[in-house]
């Protein structure tokens, strides 16, 4: 009867224009490999984000989908909206 | 003159004849038992002529037990099978002795059960199939019973669990269907009103479809409009807030003397509607610049609020609102007295931040 606890990145996202990558961790909790809870962390990256710390599977969606165009668009996006 | 010896050429022909043989003079009591047997009878030595029965010997007769040669008379009688094919089950036909084959009641070789269609090709793993012939018609199972009627489905035929492990059952009681698994325990029930109970499991959708309220009646009046009915969504769980600092064009952490405390900042994301919380306490930073608090969970598509109940994090106007953006971000910004930037609190240590707040998600 033991208890095991996991960290499974269940939902990696790409939502919106800049390509936000929404990410999804899932805290899971099981007993004898039955699944007892599941709860969940979230947090978002944006193309300008630091990838380096990242789960291999996070990364290989963010190389994917954030080409230079996109983090070119998001980089002007942030300027236009500069609070300076 | 008694007969005591034979010489050596015998006995003439017809020397002893039956004149010669008074009645009863050769009887079982004169010979011994097997001294007349097959060896001692040479082949149609004793014929059907040498038979003293009755009635006349031909091939159609037989020799019954009270010595007469009988006619045999049939008392059988011969049934007949119409439509008679392979794999062709039989039914009686209503008439005497005669019997049907079954053009769409059969069992193919491979022991599979057809009715309303011939066997023909089709997937090994289908043992039985019901076709309904007529067009325009459709074909129904039909299962009935006292208490109920139903299907069972599962691994094994014998007397156990392993073989109704899932099941289809309506109850005559209240003229429910139950769906189930887990041996009954789990499922769904539709009641006769049509209202679907799940007795025990969740309710489950594929990504990008729930549920459907299109049917109900929509918002109406100048200048509204209706977008979407479908209810897709719904999620629970954590996120961590940050202050960021602007940099050279783009939003990054600030730098925390102090962590302080995140005790509960959950989220619940109903339907593109994110409604956050936020209970960070004990905290202290060094070098933020705007007032910007990130780490939203989800990015936004439509812009939002939020609402400080209780701080210390500010340098002014504490019980003052956010404004979350609408273009992908993550992030709230406060303002205060209009359209003017508010700041942290920076070298403060202690800092403390209660917040509620909702946006649209992406």
């Amino acid at each position: 009867m033991a208890l095991t606890e996991t960290i499974e990145y269940d939902k990696i996202e790409v939502v919106g224009k800049y390509k936000a990558v929404q990410i999804r961790k899932a805290h899971i909790v099981k007993k004898d490999d039955k699944e007892l809870t599941r709860s969940f962390e979230r947090y978002v990256l944006n193309p300008d984000a630091d990838v380096s710390k990242e789960p291999t599977e996070v990364k290989a969606v963010c190389d994917a989908v954030w080409t230079d165009t996109v983090k070119d668009s998001w980089k002007k996006y942030q300027e236009s909206n500069s609070p300076e | 003159m008694a007969l005591t010896k034979i010489k050596a050429d015998g006995l003439t022909a017809d020397l002893i004849d039956e004149t010669k043989l008074a009645d009863n003079s050769i009887d079982s009591e004169h010979y011994n038992d097997g001294s007349i047997d097959n060896a001692h009878l040479a082949d149609d030595a004793v014929g059907v002529a040498e038979l003293s029965a009755t009635g006349t010997a031909s091939s159609s007769t037989f020799l019954r037990g009270d010595n007469s040669w009988a006619t045999p008379t049939d008392t059988n009688t011969v049934t007949t099978i119409n439509n008679n094919a392979d794999n062709k089950i039989i039914t009686g036909s209503g008439t005497a002795n005669t019997l049907e084959g079954e053009a769409l009641a059969q069992i193919d070789s491979g022991g599979d059960l057809w009715i309303g269609h011939a066997p023909t090709t089709h997937y090994d793993n289908r043992k039985m199939f019901i076709h309904q012939p007529t067009a325009g018609e459709t074909a129904y199972l039909s299962i009935t019973g006292e208490q109920g009627a139903g299907i069972v489905f599962g691994d094994s035929v014998g007397q156990n669990t392993g073989n109704y492990e899932s099941l289809i059952w309506h109850n005559n009681s209240d003229d429910s269907l139950k769906v189930t698994t887990d041996n009954g325990n789990k499922g769904i029930k539709i009641e006769n009103g049509g209202d679907v109970e799940v007795i025990d499991g969740n309710v489950k959708f594929a990504s990008g479809h729930g549920i459907d309220f299109s049917a109900t009646s929509d918002a109406s009046g100048t200048g509204i409009s209706m977008g979407n009915e479908l209810f897709k969504d719904y999620e629970e769980g954590s996120w961590t807030p940050v202050i960021k600092k602007y940099v050279s064009g783009s939003w990054v952490n600030a730098t925390m003397t102090t962590a302080g405390g995140i005790s509960d900042c959950y989220y619940v994301k109903i339907g593109d509607i994110c409604h956050f919380h936020v209970a960070w306490s004990g905290f202290e930073v060094s070098d933020s610049s705007y007032c910007v608090l990130g780490g939203l969970p989800f990015a936004s598509e439509g812009r939002g609020q939020c609402v400080v109940t209780y701080t210390t994090a500010f340098n002014s106007h504490q019980n003052q609102g956010g404004h979350i953006s609408a273009g992908g971000d993550q992030q709230i910004q406060f303002y205060h007295t209009g359209n003017n930037w508010n700041a942290w609190n920076n070298n403060t240590a202690g800092l403390y931040i209660y917040a509620d707040g909702w946006y649209k998600v992406a």
